[in-house]
């Protein structure tokens, strides 16, 4: 093999190097010092211009946290001045028709609430609103329709149902357990519905004072194009909770750790989130997961910031929460079938596979015999 | 549409967010763009979300650095950078004058090289890079190997003149 220029070793250190040729230049960078030396050259300045970049990236996910009400609740850590400065939600609201198009949804998640809110049996108004219902696409509303059984329970988040189908809806069996607990099954409301989960106990639900009333349209534009809040406020129907019990919210809030999708990214240190196919991809297989639990979140970590992992490919990190917050991560890289595994780490057929995180090592040695 | 536009969002908003901030300094303005760019995904859904998405977004970028300079903005965008509020402590103070310095080190980059680096840091592949700067693929490891060495470059001949001028 001739000495490869700086295009080829920048491919190989980024993993980008088709296997064949990459296997030709290790086999060179073996025998030539001058080319072994210039690619740890390479490496060097590589590592240290993602390093900056990195810095960079310690303000950054504050910026991607999706509700101005957490934006205004935690200022202190706020990375720049800027944010220091109110929030002008109007302003937003004008310019972006993105936020345009989720008000949109949130106001008819509102409006559907408010109908629910009045027609429950006692309140008045009830014959009238009884009507509006009866003509709506989705009369499946528990306490008002007596042929309605549990299963419709979902009558409300149905509006928000083409957000977040799937989110609300699965939930890993550790993970519904803190959700379940609660939310206590001590109102009739609640009684017959889905238990809440953890998915639903994370999205920003408003703390009592900031509570919006779900009578008041003029709180419809929550953070709209942030995704989460309308489908709190949807979550909050399909739970049982509604707009006159903000203790219960509360509640919810205070026995659910604040982990916000994008804190849970940058704690993992996530370059990127991906699908399973791009996993598969990357790791020229299925992804490996633990069995009976439902991840929170699959990506990609660059392979110099994880101990045991080659550094010149990214590694693939599922990330998990288990019931109490705490973060773990099935880290899983493809590496050459030569290699034998890190310290802490175990092959299946060419992907390394290290289970670490913030629970003890007992609980880390359990779940990794579940690793499928 | 390959993608529900929802599940789009979900994927790729913190990451264009945070791309945005790196590349623009500004957190609002870095959010702004990131739905603007999602408002026109939703007008157009691409068939190749993310080299699409990233690409408008730097688009704008480009779009809003031309009418900022006409508008004189950037002098506001520096402000915000230097911290005005209660004085931080000198861990906090000596983080925000090297993220200064790392960002003043990125602008002295070309606008090609600059956006390379920013993609390869939110973890696009090369084709995706090429895709969305409309390099050849065999072009982006030379862009990324010079504009690292420049990025690096430029940091440290900024820090040495901050720590002659102190």
């Amino acid at each position: 093999m001739q000495h490869p220029d700086d295009n080829l070793l920048t491919e190989w250190l980024d993993g980008e190097l088709d296997p064949t040729v990459a296997t030709e230049l290790d086999a060179h960078l073996a025998q030539c010092t001058a080319c072994h030396a210039r690619a740890q050259a390479l490496r060097a300045i590589a590592t240290e211009a993602d390093g900056l970049l990195t810095e960079l990236e310690a303000e950054a996910p504050a910026a991607a946290e999706p509700s101005p009400l957490s934006n205004q609740a935690a200022p202190a850590e706020r990375g720049s001045p800027v944010v220091l400065l109110p929030y002008n939600e109007m302003a937003y609201w004008r310019r972006s028709s993105w936020r345009r198009t989720v008000g949109i949804a949130a106001t008819i998640v509102v409006a559907a609430g408010a109908g629910w809110f009045a027609l429950r049996p006692g309140t008045p108004g009830e014959q009238a609103s009884s009507q509006v219902l009866s003509n709506a696409p989705s009369p499946g509303a528990p306490p008002i329709l007596p042929d309605s059984g549990p299963e419709d329970s979902g009558a409300f988040a149905s509006a928000d149902s083409a957000a977040e189908p799937a989110a609300l809806a699965d939930a890993s069996p550790g993970v519904a357990d803190s959700g379940t607990r609660a939310s206590k099954p001590d109102s009739d409301a609640g009684r017959d519905r889905e238990p809440v989960t953890l998915a639903q106990a994370d999205t920003p639900v408003p703390a009592p004072s900031e509570q919006p009333s779900f009578g008041q349209p003029a709180v419809t534009p929550v953070a709209p194009r942030r995704e989460r809040a309308p489908a709190g406020a949807a979550a909050a129907f399909s739970t049982g909770i509604s707009a006159s019990q903000p203790q219960r919210v509360a509640e919810l809030k205070a026995t659910s750790p604040e982990r916000e999708p994008l804190a849970i990214e940058r704690d993992a240190q996530l370059s990127s989130r991906i699908g399973l196919d791009e996993a598969r991809e990357q790791l020229g297989g299925n992804l490996h997961v633990i069995e009976g639990l439902r991840p929170e979140m699959v990506g990609l970590v660059p392979g110099r910031l994880v101990a045991g992992a080659d550094p010149s490919r990214p590694v693939v990190r599922v990330v998990y929460l288990g019931n109490d917050g705490k973060t773990f991560f099935l880290d899983q890289q493809r590496v050459g079938a030569a290699l034998s595994p890190a310290p802490g780490s175990w092959m299946a057929g060419n992907v390394q596979l290290r289970l670490h995180g913030e629970l003890s090592q007992d609980s880390l040695n359990g779940l990794a015999r579940r690793v499928k | 549409m390959t993608e529900d536009t929802g599940r789009l969002f979900e994927q790729y908003y913190g990451s264009l967010v945070r791309m945005l901030w790196r590349r623009t300094g500004d957190r609002d303005r870095a959010e702004e763009l990131a739905q603007e760019t999602f408002a026109r995904a939703v007008e157009a859904p691409p068939n190749n979300p993310r080299p699409w998405l990233f690409a408008v977004a730097l688009n704008l970028v480009r779009e809003d650095a031309r009418r900022a300079n006409r508008q004189g903005r950037r002098l506001q965008l520096l402000k915000a950078e230097t911290p005005t509020t209660a004085p931080a402590a000198d861990a906090e103070f000596e983080r925000r004058e090297r993220q200064a310095a790392v960002r003043a080190a990125l602008a002295l980059l070309n606008e090609r090289d600059r956006e390379a680096l920013l993609l390869k840091a939110e973890g696009f592949s090369y084709d995706e890079i090429a895709s969305s700067l409309g390099l050849a693929r065999g072009a982006v490891g030379t862009t990324l190997a010079r504009a690292r060495k420049r990025l690096v470059e430029a940091f440290h001949a900024g820090e040495s003149r901050r720590h002659a001028a102190s």
